[in-house]
């Protein structure tokens, strides 16, 4: 190497380094999975694919409920998803899942199971979110005014929550109630476990519901 | 001494000091040795300079293509384009037709409203906000109120952030007045030509090869021009995550074979999902069989939201 061309090795040598450092923090900032699938970080896809999904289909409620669901599919409501009246319900079919696994079907309804997600019992906001009287819905679609209906009905306690029960069957509500259908026995228990205020229905009585709560689940262990 | 004044006046013009030779009013010739130390400075030396100078500038730039630009272009080739299938698909209902470019394989998912079936029940809202943990008083989706007034007022209204199914009372003389009244539910429209992913700096908004519009919250940034790019207002940093969140289809359901929450729950069936490359879907019969349109078109976003009974008051 002479005096002379020094300074365009120094150049070229100044250029390699400033390709290697290039690469180096190119590959330092590019996450690891960029550009497999796209422009993008493919394991955000994946991360967000893995995602555990949280509303329970009806899929999810026909391997216990069978008998409900039945009568659900039937009915007027054969559409309204069970989430909709009964809450996302996600903890009790994984308690639920584990219980029966272990042989204990009981264990995953009431207050020692620790759901809290599920809701039992009518509930006549879950009517309201839908049929309340009001502006936009079509025109075919029914609507109730609540406090005028029950009381052309003449309902005997309107203010209850279980009001609508009185004329209404649970899971198919264009029937009359009928107590050989399934649903209508589970809902008993859930109205005294899960909302006082119904205890004024006879048939409600909280001293005679863990009984019945526990025969119920009997039956539906069987129904399995 | 013509030609010297007239270089001088020259190099006054020009201001070149390399002409200071004739400047000073005498012609100076440099001596031998300084034509040997600085050669390249004059006559044809300094064409080679330059030659060599651009062929520098040709060798660094094609090698810096082919360092940078070919193997993006190689990778293009191979990986295909983010969008399979999504040049196929025209915003309105040619996308059904059975037509030979229906034979990709690919997933290509859908979304169909009809507002026709929607009664407000915001079951859908509530839904989505449950199975995606939307922070509170944010919506990934929410049901707008069309009121059609005898004076030709449209009234547009929409439920609470907070309290879904909170839509403004109408007063009992306005009532009188309703002509027509119906519910649009929004969400994010997917487009396929997506302002959204365009804008973002750090590429952390993507389209994946089923055509869902998602974000990567751990390479976003947080700038929110996604934010303001989406003509649609679907958008909106995640205050948990500081990152943009928007509707995903619930792409952790969809990609395992279910259906997004919002049409999970949807007591009318006012919201349909599935397949638009595959002719049998049910989302693809509906949209062939109806007249089916998409919010604000004249964007040329060319969402995969479609909508069935839209108004034009509708935006």
């Amino acid at each position: 190497m002479s005096a002379d061309n020094r300074h365009i090795w120094r150049a070229v040598g100044l250029a390699v380094v400033v390709v290697i450092l290039f690469f180096v923090v190119r590959s330092m900032m590019i996450p690891a999975s960029w550009g497999e699938t796209g422009p993008y970080r493919a394991d955000a896809l994946r991360e967000e694919a893995a995602r555990k999904p949280l509303i329970p289909d009806v899929a999810d409620c026909t391997s216990c409920h069978g008998k409900q669901v039945e009568v659900h599919k039937g009915g007027s409501h054969a559409t309204v998803l069970c989430k909709n009246c009964h809450g996302v319900a996600r903890e009790h079919i994984n308690v639920c899942t584990k219980a029966k696994a272990a042989g204990d079907p009981k264990a995953c309804v009431g207050d020692a199971s620790g759901v809290t997600d599920l809701k039992t019992g009518w509930d006549i906001k879950a009517c309201e979110h839908c049929h309340m009287k009001r502006v936009g819905p079509p025109a075919k679609f029914p609507l109730i005014d609540f406090a005028v209906h029950l009381k052309e009905q003449d309902a005997k306690d309107p203010k209850s929550p279980s009001a609508c029960k009185q004329c209404h069957q649970n899971h198919s509500p264009g029937e009359e109630p009928d107590e050989d259908k399934g649903g209508d026995g589970d809902d008993d228990d859930g109205d005294s476990a899960a909302a006082p205020a119904a205890a004024a229905t006879p048939a409600a009585a909280p001293a005679a519901a863990p009984a019945a709560k526990g025969t119920k689940d009997n039956e539906e262990a069987d129904d399995d | 001494m013509t030609d010297v004044k007239q270089s001088e006046d020259a190099a006054s013009r020009l201001g070149r000091p390399g002409l200071d030779y004739v400047a000073r009013g005498k012609v100076v010739r440099p001596t031998a040795e300084e034509v040997n130390t600085a050669s390249l400075e004059d006559g044809e030396d300094t064409h080679g300079r330059r030659e060599f100078l651009w062929n520098m500038a040709r060798t660094v730039a094609v090698g810096g293509m082919s360092l940078t630009i070919l193997p993006a272009l190689v990778s293009a080739e191979e990986g295909d384009t983010p969008t399979p299938g999504a040049s196929d698909a025209t915003a309105t209902g040619a996308a059904t037709s059975k037509g030979a470019h229906r034979a990709k394989k690919e997933k290509l998912f859908g979304f169909l409203v009809d507002t026709t079936k929607c009664i407000g029940c915001t079951r859908c809202v509530d839904s989505c906000s449950t199975e995606n943990n939307v922070p509170e008083g944010y919506l990934r989706t929410w049901v707008e109120r069309y009121i059609y007034l005898e004076s030709g007022e449209v009234r547009v209204d929409g439920h609470s952030h907070t309290a879904p199914f909170n839509y403004p009372e109408i007063s009992k003389e306005d009532e009188k007045q309703i002509t027509q009244s119906f519910f649009v539910p929004k969400l994010c429209n997917h487009c396929i030509d997506t302002p959204c992913v365009q804008v973002c700096p750090v590429n952390a908004s993507y389209i994946t090869p089923e055509g869902v519009v998602l974000v990567d919250s751990k390479q976003c940034i947080g700038c929110s021009y996604c934010v303001q790019a989406c003509p649609f207002g679907t958008r909106f940093i995640n205050p948990q995550t500081n990152a943009a969140d928007k509707c995903t289809w619930c792409y952790h359901r969809t990609s395992k074979g279910l259906n997004p929450a919002c049409v999970e729950t949807c007591p009318t069936g006012a919201r349909m999902f599935g397949d638009l490359n595959d002719p049998d879907s049910a989302i693809s019969k509906a949209i062939a069989s109806h007249r089916v349109d998409v919010l604000k078109s004249y964007l040329g976003t060319r969402p995969k939201t479609r909508y069935i009974g839209l108004s034009a008051d509708v935006i």
